[in-house]
């Protein structure tokens, strides 16, 4: 009885408060927040002579030149009316191959000897491809030895995409040093998932 | 291909250019380093990927048709005619859209992580744009900012749209 009563309370809640009506008119310029490729949505901050919003919400709009800079809600027509030819133009998202090297052994693990042929394979597939090739290592000693560790793997893993045929249109050998880890440690931590190459392609 | 590179008389500075590259040439003469240096072309901060109808990247002053495989290089501006549009990933993973009629320019671009050097910031002139954060915005969100005429968006790691209307 009681959960049914809050339920009640919950939706007339609800339907009495469209806190976010849709745009009444054409908007003019405006920002629309949309979920990620993998569902999560971000935040957008606009400020403006009026003021700051904040977007948080997907579909959440804002009008930037307008009179009051208060977040809206927008139509999918409406997006599809000003947005059809960008949506339609974004190239596909990069594609991350994370590489591994066998413990002490400047020779790759098996799974990760195996993504070669996949890189290649992608930077085939796209249209006018970029690779990068990017060496990561975790806090373990200062930074500047882990930039230079890090450049050194990358530069190997770029040496041995070289003889497997790698062709791209920019190929990008670079460092991270410490600074980009995948998993999160504090400084001075061994963490193996972080000590790896990236190849990226594009 | 000549035919698609137009060199733009009323930009300007054109002597100034010149000069500059004068003494650069003679800056290489005395160092034979800085000569190699110099003969390294810029380095890119993106490419083009995607091209429908007109579309046109403006660097030093020079405008190129834009196809698959164009470099984007930092200061650059890119512009789609009145059925354009454009695609562009840039090297930290950010990847960019214009719809037709559009105008971005590439105010600032850093991205060396392992130095501290991380900054993206675009000039949304006019038209529409799709934007997909990338590892700048993921490192530094708020070395991240979108302008445009009366705005200027800060960005926490997102995918968002923006109409500039003129």
């Amino acid at each position: 009885m009681a959960t049914a009563a809050a339920v009640l309370v919950a939706l007339g809640g609800c339907a009495s408060a469209p806190t976010e009506p849709l745009f009444s008119r054409e908007p003019g310029s405006y920002v629309v927040l949309l979920p990620g490729d993998d569902g999560h949505t971000g935040a957008v901050t606009v400020s403006n002579a009026q003021g700051t919003a904040l977007l948080d919400r997907p579909m959440q709009a804002v009008e930037i030149d307008g009179a009051s800079i208060r977040p809206m809600d927008v139509s999918e027509k409406q997006i599809e009316r000003d947005f059809a030819g960008a949506l339609a133009a974004r190239p596909a998202p990069a594609e991350v191959f994370r590489l591994y090297f066998r413990t002490g052994e400047a020779a790759l693990t098996p799974a990760s000897q195996r993504l070669i042929a996949e890189i290649l394979d992608a930077t085939q597939r796209r249209p006018a491809a970029d690779v990068s090739i990017i060496g990561h290592t975790d806090t373990e000693g200062d930074a500047p030895s882990n930039e230079r560790l890090g450049l050194e793997r990358a530069r190997w893993v770029a040496a041995l995409l070289a003889r497997h045929g790698l062709h791209a249109r920019e190929i990008t050998v670079a460092s991270h040093g410490e600074r980009n880890p995948l998993v999160p440690t504090p400084d001075e931590t061994r963490e193996a998932r972080n000590r790896r190459v990236e190849v990226i392609v594009r | 291909m000549p035919a698609n590179r137009l060199r733009l008389p009323a930009r300007g500075s054109f002597a100034a250019a010149i000069a500059v590259a004068a003494i650069s040439a003679l800056l290489a003469l005395a160092a034979p380093a800085d000569q190699a240096r110099a003969a390294e072309p810029v380095p890119s901060i993106g490419i083009v990927k995607t091209v429908k109808g007109e579309a046109w990247v403006l660097a030093d002053g020079v405008q190129t048709v834009a196809t698959p495989g164009t470099p984007l290089t930092k200061g650059c501006v890119v512009r789609t005619g009145p059925a354009g549009t454009i695609g562009m990933t840039l090297k930290d993973d950010t990847v960019l859209a214009l719809g037709p009629g559009s105008e971005l320019l590439f105010d600032d671009f850093q991205f060396a992580p392992a130095s501290g050097a991380l900054g993206l910031v675009l000039g949304m002139v006019r038209g529409t744009l799709e934007y997909v954060s990338g590892a700048i915005a993921r490192l530094r969100p708020e070395s991240v900012s979108i302008q445009t005429p009366s705005a200027t968006l800060g960005v926490r790691g997102t995918r968002f749209l923006l109409k500039v209307a003129e």
